[in-house]
């Protein structure tokens, strides 16, 4: 069992590391948080509950910000679009990404060819910069043209990876012996080709829920983001900015917020790479 | 009796150098015929190239007739079509031959569901399974029932091929293409997968291209045989011919090699 397209097939695969549940937890805690907000939250996001930047207490936990506006409640919310953006632009980087990517796989020599260099390019450029690129083409900032921008900026790295998994996959005596069997093009994919990638691609899809999470709230930061009244933790950032010698806990507050979900996502993917690939489970 | 398979001149090569080198045989309908000969010499390409499966770097020349198909040059498509129902193959390496992530009795049932969709029948899951435990029999895998949730790496190396074959045969094909299917088996299941294979293959009137290095394995299953070398057809001739009395140097050292190795074993 030397091939690596082999490793996921253990059936008694562990449950997953410490560092697994952690991630599930910190990332199961946001979501939690972010169904929580559709339903109940401390206070209003948006109404002017107490004095202009306020100290923690009892009745605001985290303080208010320069508006009187409770903190903690604005964190809450906030995590909504974080959860909205990272999961949605993920999604759509993963169906742009794995289409191309399987068409790369498959196609003969020339368009292949092509392909990867277009995909090379794309790669080239950050993500963050693509993704400013096309909210700059969009006719008005939105919550789902940060979500549309960063999906695309994300999907030239999924094609390519896909598009290396199918090429190793499809190497494979099993394929071989399937077509030989007259099993067709699609079928095959269906049957063969992606679950033997998959475990590969949820590793990467778990690490990209972090980083859309931190390019989305650099696009609030720059204001082209998900505009108000969303409410989202780059745009705390921003606003914190001018109190921070005074009130730092404005600033700080939605930044642990970040980077704890973002801590969380990788420690998931990093589970989920031990439990995909048996070669670094002793490591442990 | 027509011919099955007919392989005239056949040549294959990469960008480099040439693999196989006009190669021809015909194996008539119902015919079992060996392809022997040592490591490198041909033997699996000239087999893959017989269901169109050669890798896109490698290209092949010559012509190659499977009923009355021209497999070289014609398109995956319409040779889709061909495979399963007119020829099915048999792997060396039965672990990865099969997919590492699919249940074995989904594995049989894919090439059963295209067989009754091809023969008109009906698809649905009873059917199937029925048809799917009834090749598990066949093929004398233990325990069927519990056989069709397991994954491949749950089961032995002889299973796994009796799992293969039994893929094989689920497509009915009217030729059997067997690439060295006992050579990562050891001494006694070898015996008993020979066995099967000579069974199934009289069962179902299935002509033969077993291709394999180990000449008493050869010798106990085919009629006839084609040796090849380098690429190049050294001699042909009935089983028995070629064995008893082999008229080239290459296929004499061969059976001299073998007959040592024997007399080496029954010595100690």
């Amino acid at each position: 069992m030397t091939d690596a397209t082999d490793v996921a097939h253990n059936p008694e695969r562990p449950k997953g590391s410490w560092v697994f549940r952690c991630g599930l937890l910190l990332v199961g805690a946001h979501l939690f948080i972010a169904v929580l907000t559709l339903f109940w939250t401390p206070y209003d996001p948006l109404d002017l509950v107490g004095l202009r930047l306020e100290k923690p207490s009892l009745a605001h936990w985290l303080g208010t910000d320069r508006l009187g506006r409770d903190t903690l409640t604005q964190i809450m919310v906030g995590s909504r679009i974080a959860m909205i953006v990272g999961i949605g632009s993920v999604a759509l980087g993963a169906f742009i990404g794995v289409t191309i990517g399987l068409l790369a796989g498959f196609a003969t020599r020339v368009w292949d060819d092509v392909l990867a260099a277009v995909l090379d390019i794309l790669i080239a450029f950050p993500v963050l910069l693509l993704a400013m690129l096309v909210v700059a083409a969009s006719p008005q900032p939105s919550l789902w043209t940060a979500v549309l921008a960063l999906g695309i900026a994300m999907s030239a790295i999924v094609a390519r990876l896909t598009r290396i998994l199918v090429k190793r996959v499809l190497q494979n005596d099993y394929i071989t012996a399937s077509r030989c069997a007259g099993t067709g093009w699609v079928r095959l994919v269906w049957l063969h080709v992606l679950p033997n990638i998959w475990p590969f691609l949820a590793v990467n899809f778990a690490l990209q829920f972090g980083m859309a999470i931190i390019a989305e709230a650099s696009l609030s930061y720059l204001g082209l983001g998900a505009p108000l009244p969303n409410t989202s933790w780059g745009r705390l950032l921003q606003e914190a900015q001018g109190t921070v010698y005074t009130s730092p806990l404005g600033a700080i507050a939605p930044g642990v917020a970040l980077v704890l979900l973002v801590i969380g996502a990788n420690m998931f993917a990093d589970g989920l790479r031990d439990i995909a690939d048996p070669t670094r489970r002793n490591e442990r | 009796m027509s011919d099955l398979l007919t392989v005239v001149d056949l040549s294959i090569r990469t960008a480099e150098k040439e693999l196989v080198k006009n190669v021809s045989f015909s194996l008539p309908e119902g015919a079992r015929m060996g392809l022997i000969g040592e490591s490198g010499s041909g033997k699996s390409l000239t087999a893959l190239a017989a269901t169109g499966l050669l890798p896109p770097a490698i290209t092949a020349s010559g012509s190659v007739i499977i009923g009355a198909q021209e497999i070289i040059g014609t398109p995956d498509q319409a040779l889709n079509r061909m495979r399963g129902s007119d020829v099915a193959v048999v792997f060396q390496e039965p672990l990865t031959a099969l997919d590492p992530l699919m249940k074995i009795g989904d594995q049989i049932g894919w090439p059963v569901r295209r067989r009754f969709r091809r023969e008109g029948q009906t698809t649905n899951r009873e059917a199937v399974r029925n048809e799917v435990l009834s090749l598990m029999e066949q093929v004398r895998l233990p325990e069927p029932k519990l056989m069709l949730n397991r994954y491949p790496h749950e089961i032995s190396g002889g299973q796994r091929q009796r799992v293969a074959i039994a893929m094989a045969v689920a497509c009915r094909p009217k030729l059997l293409i067997a690439d060295e299917p006992t050579t990562a088996l050891d001494v006694t299941t070898q015996a008993e997968v020979l066995k099967l294979l000579d069974g199934l293959v009289r069962d179902y009137g299935m002509s033969l291209l077993f291709i394999s290095h180990d000449l008493p394995v050869v010798a106990s299953i085919v009629d006839d045989v084609t040796v090849l070398r380098l690429g190049e057809v050294v001699e042909q001739g009935t089983t028995r011919q070629v064995f008893e009395a082999p008229s080239n140097p290459y296929s004499q050292g061969l059976m001299e090699a073998a007959r040592t190795f024997d007399s080496y074993l029954q010595d100690i």
